[in-house]
């Protein structure tokens, strides 16, 4: 049998799908209450955590423990700026994204000396070093943190709203910009040396600077997104910013929905705030829970829900995968 | 001379390290499995030795042969069952799943013993001490680090003399080839981390004994057994207890200037043996001496 083919809209429809959720979403402040806002704010960049591991571990094959390293120092960096030198912190949203990049690019060389699980728990070596860094310093808040000084003047509305467009942005960015990114040349190089090396290396790709490239813009991602967050909470302290469960939140939305997938992480989402909702009182009952069902995943349909229902229904929202001439995985 | 006895205490808690690091060091070498849930395990046997030792005759210590019998037959019902299910080409799935499972393990162990710090006692012989070469040194440590020597030495051993430690060795080599000749790799596999968990049990209710534990203490000694497998250089037996050496010493070192640095100077002094020889100190030594 060979494979169901399976289709998937034109990136006309696409680029029209994007342009409409933009629209909507660019009307969400006016129509939703606040404390709804607030929950959006936390869900989209939820989801912009998750995708941006999603795209390290299923786009650039370099899985890390340490996702919540860029989360923290994204935050940091803002809040210690805006509070230091009066910077207006929105503007100093993008400088996060840029400044987390760096720090990826300064830890690359030496990480990347080591692979799979190896290179997964440095990433998290480095996030308790930093966090522990922090916690030892005055001028970083130690222990209890920093507050965000710099937005105590605004109109609190106008706060919540621009939050709210930065972190939709980003959401649209992740859904929309990895599509985009995996349909063009530097995505297929992507893909082929997270596939293997060793033949994207005789195509002529350079694989280290490909996978360089792939670790920093995830990297910066991770931490726009959770300077971003940490805005609409106006409080930043190391023991939550640097937090193991951050990881296990994305590592269950993506696992769950499906790695190396658009739609995967948009199901896993959902699914983590509907679990939220209904278990959130029962403690860690409700992380083993997470648990159990990324293991319970990997045991029965590695791909997850979106990998199995794709294969069912033959059809998918973002059409990023290019089928060779011949089917290698056919079967008599 | 305080620094001398610093530096005498970070070789015996190096010797701990040591052995924490060759359960994960071991499976990553047979398997080239890395067991993610590792830290969650060694506390989980920290709990079991817990329960056990006041049954256990003539001495507290001697707890760590039932603890290692027990985490035997876990590690390998978890092979078995779980790993075994997703072995192949690509490690994600293996690590996700065992990730997954020390996400379980953690929060079932806080939900069922609570968060408070416990401890394995070992009744008087925690005070003991004896003077050597001038210093005071106590017979705790001290004996941990024998336990460790021996452990070590006994499985080289028996890997290199043994028929089943041949067969682990030859199934690290080449599964395919060992298939060939009419063995099941999957069981061989089971045993292999059967005998990893059961070193790591070991270290974790020794550990238990020299200090104190929670149920999250799994990712501190994750870590630890990561960074004694890489500075070792990934799969070098001598490397790694050279590895659990340089931390144990570095902690203590560095809690005598900084009381609450923790691990972070362990975890520093690892980068920046990464950063000078990317295959560990084993690496580097090899270079040196053996080109090999």
């Amino acid at each position: 049998m060979t494979r169901a083919s399976i289709s998937s809209p034109k990136p006309a429809l696409v680029a029209a799908a994007a342009a409409l959720s933009t629209i909507c979403l660019a009307l969400a402040p006016f129509v939703v209450r606040e404390g709804d806002l607030r929950l959006m704010i936390e869900i989209f960049a939820v989801f912009t955590f998750a995708q941006s591991w999603n795209f390290l571990a299923g786009y650039v094959g370099l899985m890390s423990f340490g996702q919540q390293l860029f989360i923290g120092l994204g935050a940091y960096f803002v809040f210690l700026i805006s509070g230091k030198a009066g910077i207006n912190p929105f503007l100093l949203l993008p400088l996060s994204f840029v400044f987390c990049a760096a720090f990826a690019a300064v830890c690359a060389p030496f990480v990347f000396r080591l692979r799979d699980a190896y290179f997964a728990i440095s990433i998290w070596v480095i996030a308790e070093v930093v966090r522990m860094f922090i916690s030892q310093k005055d001028w970083l808040g130690s222990v209890s943190g920093l507050p965000l000084v710099a937005t105590r003047g605004m109109d609190r509305t106008v706060v919540a709203n621009t939050t709210f467009y930065f972190v939709a942005a980003l959401a649209l960015i992740s859904v929309f910009g990895l599509y985009a990114l995996s349909r063009s040349r530097m995505g297929l190089a992507l893909a082929a040396v997270r596939d293997n090396e060793g033949s994207a290396a005789a195509v002529g790709i350079n694989v280290w600077w490909t996978r360089f490239f792939g670790f920093v813009l995830g990297s910066g991602l991770a931490g726009i997104a959770g300077a971003t967050y940490y805005m609409s909470v106006f409080h930043v302290e190391p023991g939550g910013a640097f937090d193991p469960n951050w990881m296990v939140i994305m590592l269950f939305i993506v696992i769950i929905g499906g790695v190396g997938t658009i739609e995967g992480p948009i199901i896993g989402t959902t699914i983590y705030f509907l679990f939220r909702a209904w278990f959130a009182g029962t403690g860690n009952l409700y992380l083993m829970l997470l648990g159990a069902a990324a293991v319970v995943t990997m045991l029965v349909a590695p791909k997850g829900i979106w990998g199995v229902l794709r294969s069912r229904l033959g059809f998918e929202l973002f059409g990023t995968r290019r089928l060779g001439p011949t089917n290698h995985r056919s079967s008599p | 001379m305080i620094w001398l006895e610093t530096i005498a205490n970070g070789i015996f808690l190096g010797g701990l390290y040591a052995l924490i690091g060759l359960g994960l060091g071991f499976a990553f070498g047979v398997m080239r499995v890395v067991n993610v849930a590792q830290g969650d395990f060694i506390v989980a046997a920290a709990f079991i030795g817990l329960f056990l030792y006041p049954w256990t005759p003539v001495h507290p210590i001697l707890v760590i042969i039932p603890v290692a019998v027990v985490a035997f037959l876990i590690g390998m019902a978890l092979q078995w069952l779980l790993v075994n299910r997703v072995l192949g080409h690509d490690q994600i799935p293996q690590i996700l799943l065992t990730f997954g499972l020390a996400i379980v393990l953690r929060n079932g162990m806080v939900a069922g013993f609570g968060a408070n710090s416990q401890s394995i006692d070992v009744g008087e012989m925690r005070f003991w001490g004896f003077d050597f070469l001038g210093l005071r040194l106590g017979v705790l440590p001290a004996l941990v680090l024998v336990i460790a020597i021996v452990l070590f030495a006994a499985l080289h051993l028996w890997l290199h003399r043994s028929r089943l430690g041949r067969l682990i060795r030859a199934t690290a080599d080449d599964y395919q080839i060992v298939q060939l000749q009419g063995v099941n790799y999957r069981k061989v596999y089971a045993v292999a981390m059967g005998l990893a968990m059961a070193l790591s049990a070991v270290a974790g209710v020794l550990l238990a004994m020299r200090g104190s534990f929670t149920p999250y203490s799994g990712s501190d000694r994750l870590l630890i057994a990561f960074e004694v497998v890489v500075i070792g250089g990934l799969g070098s037996f001598w490397g790694m207890f050279l590895g659990g050496m340089v931390l144990g010493v570095t902690q203590l070192i560095a809690l005598k200037l900084d009381p609450t640095s923790g691990l972070m100077y362990g975890h520093i002094v690892f980068f920046i043996i990464l950063i000078l020889s990317p295959n560990g100190l084993a690496g580097a030594f090899r270079n040196a001496v053996f080109r090999k």
